[in-house]
């Protein structure tokens, strides 16, 4: 595999595995649980950081810092931002992998 | 050379596994309960890891308390830290009050997300698992 093909990997690999995040990270708040709110919030910022989606890695770490201070109501705020952004994320990268498919 | 990759985030765990497999074996772990069985067992059999990439955040047991676990399991073998596996800490660029503590509990150093192969292979090579 070479270098482009292995960005495109992961790049797929995160369109298709971030969804199940958010489902799990809306979970965890909604159960007040903290602890798994701060994970999944610090995974997606990782995650998004690796691929740079620099806006989606911005929200997820405003909703680490709400989870850091155990602010659960601050945190769901952010929730619908990460969605947004998410969406935004999957149509620029859909448009570009389409691009290059001959 | 042979790897193990411990991170709860599935793209990270990815990437990690396809520039490291071109080296050798890598094994995967998802959080640091995972990791230290898996290490226990590969100095069982006598094939220890040369190489630990630990994410620092992960749920069940995070990456400090896993590093220091391993250690402790390999000094318990009588495995001094420098003689042991390399363990590279893997973490968020404003993560870096926990990059001293990992230091302190004897990590080989550290690499930032974004994960870059450039800056990954670099690391490798100046901890000598890689020419």
């Amino acid at each position: 595999m070479d270098d482009e093909e292995l960005v495109e990997e992961i790049i797929t690999a995160f369109i298709e595995d971030i969804p199940g995040q958010i489902e799990t990270l809306r979970n965890n708040l909604e159960r007040g649980d903290i602890e798994g709110a701060k994970c999944r919030a610090h995974a997606m910022k990782g995650a998004s950081a690796n691929i740079g989606a620099e806006a989606f890695r911005a929200v997820a770490y405003k909703i680490e810092k709400a989870t850091f201070k155990g602010d659960i109501s601050e945190a769901r705020t952010y929730v619908e931002d990460l969605i947004i952004e998410y969406d935004q994320l999957q149509k620029e990268i859909m448009n570009t992998l389409k691009m290059k498919t001959p | 050379m042979k790897t193990l990759i411990v991170e709860d985030d599935f793209t990270s765990r990815l990437l990690l596994q396809e520039i490291l497999k071109n080296y050798g074996p890598t094994h995967i772990a998802v959080n640091g309960k995972e990791a230290v069985d898996a290490v226990i067992s590969a100095l069982d059999t006598n094939e220890p890891y040369d190489l630990i990439c630990l994410d620092i955040m992960m749920p069940e047991m995070n990456g400090q308390e896993a590093l220091q676990r391993i250690r402790k399991v390999e000094e318990d073998k009588g495995i001094f830290s420098t003689d042991g596996s390399k363990i590279v800490m893997t973490t968020a660029l404003d993560d870096m009050k926990n990059v001293r503590s990992a230091y302190y509990n004897l990590c080989d150093g550290y690499l930032t997300k974004p994960i870059r192969k450039a800056n990954l292979l670099k690391k490798l090579r100046s901890l000598e698992l890689i020419t």
